[in-house]
């Protein structure tokens, strides 16, 4: 069985594993009671979902606000309307009318209208001086928002981007009080206060994030549980917390060893929902820096490495469970195993690739190659991922020197191009091409390219699947994206991660998805016990 | 005595000042520069005008020695200026954690006392029997335990065979003594476990020691009794290098509750300590090894009392 088989009966395992656990909600009605207690692996600096970009700020926030769309629970990827009833799309004055619920209030007891809805993303797509957007290319398409009433809120784009709608249902994108924007534009950094299903009460730094329901969700009947209450931890404390029953779970996920620990352990007490990730690791090279800006050293990295090895071998002890491209394996975006192999970095013969990457290293005069890469000093799996790569290259005679550095100074060098080569992790909230490849794409089109590269072949190509909407034409042009850029090697996907959810079963009403970004206000959930 | 506490305290305050200059002044010339790679690591490449302006904000703008006067200042006042990655006063986040680490800290030491005193006595006095060697086994295992590992395995152990953790949150010791205790009990095992292993060699050595001196063979030659010997002349007579042993030994416990606190997700400072470290947060760092520094001081100056107190020698000299 080849992986895209594997990957596809996974999925299907998944689906039938969701559908099942739908079935059994369908049968077992919610019900309301009890406290939510979870891990999260860190705090949020400052309590604003806008300038945020950690997934644990996330798993704190969301629970308190309401954002205009929303992915449907249950029904992944699908969009639902959030605190927009309905909207309207039209290509012809390139715009997206929406119209709120009627009743909706902020915890604070203040009615939520276009006004707040219009003040929010005028924050986020043009942040005032001192407010930090960290997602603003998302919103590169919004020329203008507008307030029809106090129910309607319109956006006018520059160019007619049907990706956008994914925008307005991100988690990231909270809506605030326009009222205390207005006051001070930097409020929600210190103050929790939305109009989503739960209240905040207290947060201990370091220790528990504490939220209560908030009777006055729009949502009837909901929020079912009482109360939620997250705890700081990380590691091995999680699967241990699990086992003793002091947390349901921790959303992110668990290692696949924790999960069958917990499985062996717990027997029916936990169920584990496992999938593919919307996470990958990859490596970028930095063009300007000689020897990076020679096309032949950057392709002799990427031929050095075996993709399929790794998730042979990798697979079997950590997340790093599936070799692929820019898009999910076994996802509807991503290039089949056949088109796999037909790319530079990707073919099944690994000596034959490591002879040609002798070879054009050779020619490059760079056959002693030494160089520093770049590791975070992250979660153990991301320094096993620098290490991985150091010993492919090494099989080719390059020594490259393990730069392990804390966060602050790496996300300061892939921010100021300070390194040579650099590992990087990178989160999708969806599945969405226009979204996912501004990872590697020029670098003065996208700040997130870390390779300070320039191709606008590449842009091109982007530019135009944007707006194409025939999906075999839309393939093509991902494939002769995808073609171009591991020819060029400026910034290389190497393996893709699985996502195992360990959760006590007592938990219900949670929906499983490839990111972990998402299903994370907690309205469905509830407690069988 | 009163003579003796007063010079020792006044003899802490240029120890205390030696040690803030020594860690102002390490921080200050570490290589790069902290708000460059704050700035940079929030996204984007700073402008020199962006980078200078944050600088001055900091305060970092004006001569090294006008800050270090600001940085000594702020110490007499308790102002240890404000975290970079959460943008409150480190004294909050410090005393916020604080409580957890000494309350382990001390629980640790009991725990400790109370296992090493005894049995160190029963080994010294029982030496090259079967009893001392059990004693020295029990002790050689405590030393040759990394603490952060034995905490792993007894929080495994009553996780597998009890299904028993203890408890998350932040008890208070005053509304609910019996849930922190539960807390705390056994990352204070994990690390006072060594902490005992070693007085009780130290303890044994000086009750052996003592054994031989000639007042305990004279309280021997006029009949007393065994246990009144050991309880009056012997065990008294050797704390004094015990006592030592206990100060030194507390600034290492406190090292080791750097682990001990993620180990079993306990909010002190010294998981506080490592995120700062993770986060480059020099203000933590500066304000945590200063606190550590201080909670060294005090335990010595009290061992020094404690010295005191039993021996009427020091405090005469």
């Amino acid at each position: 069985m080849n992986l895209r088989h594997r990957l596809s009966t996974l999925v299907l395992a998944t689906t039938i594993a969701a559908t099942g656990t739908f079935s059994a909600i369908a049968q077992d009605q919610p019900k309301s009671g009890g406290t939510l207690r979870y891990a999260v692996s860190d705090d949020p600096a400052d309590f604003d979902c806008h300038s945020a970009n950690h997934f644990a700020a996330l798993m704190r926030l969301a629970p308190h606000y309401s954002t205009l769309l929303r992915f449907k629970p249950g029904a992944y990827p699908e969009i639902d309307g959030d605190l927009a009833e309905s909207w309207q799309a039209d290509p012809a004055t390139m715009s997206y009318t929406f119209n709120l619920r009627p009743g909706v209030k902020f915890h604070d007891g203040t009615p939520l209208t276009a006004k707040d809805v219009a003040a929010t993303y005028e924050r986020l797509a043009f942040p005032p001086e001192g407010v930090v957007s960290e997602r603003i290319e998302a919103f590169r398409q919004i020329a203008n928002i507008e307030t029809v009433d106090d129910a309607t809120v319109r956006f006018t784009l520059k160019a007619w981007d049907t990706s956008v709608l994914g925008t307005f249902a991100s988690p990231w994108n909270c809506v605030y009080s326009a009222a205390l924007l207005a006051s001070d534009p930097d409020y929600p950094k210190r103050k929790v206060m939305g109009s989503g299903p739960y209240k905040f009460d207290d947060f201990v730094s370091g220790s528990v994030w504490k939220a209560s329901r908030f009777d006055g969700y729009f949502r009837p009947g909901q929020p079912y549980l009482d109360a939620l209450e997250s705890y700081t931890m990380e590691g091995p404390a999680v699967a241990n917390a699990i086992q003793a029953g002091q947390v349901a779970t921790d959303f992110r996920g668990v290692s696949p060893a924790s999960a069958e620990r917990l499985k062996g352990a717990m027997g029916e007490g936990v169920a584990v929902e496992s999938g593919p990730s919307l996470t990958h690791f990859l490596v970028t090279f930095n063009s300007t820096k000689r020897p990076f800006d020679d096309e032949r050293v950057r392709r002799a990295l990427n031929l050095a490495i075996d993709r399929w090895g790794a998730a042979k071998a990798l697979g079997t002890t950590t997340e790093m469970r599936f070799p692929g491209g820019i898009f999910m394996p076994g996802g509807k975006f991503a290039s089949s195993d056949e088109e796999l192999k037909q790319f530079a970095g990707f073919g099944g013969d690994i000596e034959a690739a490591r002879a040609e990457a002798r070879r054009l290293l050779k020619e490059a005069g760079q056959e002693n190659l030494t160089f520093n890469l770049t590791v975070r000093n992250g979660p153990p799996i991301v320094v096993d991922f620098g290490v991985f790569l150091i010993d492919q290259w090494r099989q080719i005679g390059v020594t490259a020197n393990n730069q392990v550095v804390e966060t602050p100074p790496w996300a300061a060098a892939i921010n100021s191009g300070d390194f040579e080569a650099i590992t990087d992790i990178y989160s999708a909230l969806r599945e969405e091409p226009t979204e996912q490849m501004t990872k590697y794409i020029s670098y003065d089109q996208s700040a997130r390219s870390a390779g300070r590269f320039t191709d606008r072949e590449l842009d091109g190509l982007w530019t135009k699947q944007t707006t194409e909407t025939d999906e075999a034409k839309r393939k093509e042009l991902l494939r002769a994206f995808e073609k171009r850029l591991y020819e060029k090697s400026y910034s290389l996907p190497v393996v893709w991660l699985e996502r195992d959810v360990a959760m006590a079963s007592a938990l219900r009403g949670w929906t499983f998805s490839p990111s972990n970004f998402l299903y994370l206000d907690q309205s469905s959930t509830w407690l069988a016990e | 005595m009163i003579r003796y506490v007063i010079s020792r305290l006044l003899l802490s305050i240029p120890t205390l000042l030696g040690v803030a200059t020594l860690i102002f002044f390490m921080l200050n010339v570490l290589p790069g520069d902290a708000v460059e790679t704050m700035l940079r690591a929030e996204g984007g490449n700073p402008t020199p005008e962006l980078v200078a302006s944050e600088r001055a904000r900091l305060g970092l703008d004006r001569p090294i020695l006008v800050q270090y006067g600001d940085f000594l200042s702020g110490l007499a006042t308790f102002d240890l200026g404000t975290s970079s990655w959460t943008g409150k006063p480190v004294v909050e986040e410090i005393a916020l954690r604080l409580p957890v680490t000494l309350q382990v800290a001390v629980l640790a030491m009991l725990l400790a006392l109370a296992i090493a005193i005894p049995l160190g006595t029963i080994a010294g006095v029982y030496h090259e029997t079967w009893i001392d060697y059990a004693i020295r086994s029990f002790a050689i295992g405590g030393i040759a335990l990394p603490s952060f590992w034995f905490g792993m395995l007894i929080a495994l152990v009553m996780l597998w065979y009890f299904n028993w953790l203890p408890p998350l949150g932040s008890p208070s010791l005053f509304d609910d003594p019996l849930r922190l205790l539960q807390q705390l009990a056994l990352p204070a095992i994990a690390i006072g476990y060594r902490y005992a292993a070693i007085l009780i060699r130290m303890m044994r050595s000086s009750v052996i020691e003592v054994m031989h001196e000639d007042f305990v063979r004279t309280a021997r030659a006029k009949g007393l009794r065994a246990g009144h010997i050991i309880r009056r002349h012997v065990i008294p007579n050797s704390l004094l290098p015990t006592i030592t042993m206990i100060g030194l030994e507390f600034a290492l416990l406190i090292g080791s509750l750097v682990v001990i606190e993620q180990v079993f997700s306990l909010n002190g400072i010294g998981r506080l300590f490592l995120d700062a470290v993770s986060r480059s947060d020099l203000a933590i760092i500066q304000g945590i090894v200063m606190v550590l520094t201080v909670i060294f001081v005090v335990v010595n100056l009290l061992v020094d009392f404690a010295y005191a107190a039993i021996d009427p020698r020091i405090k005469l000299a």
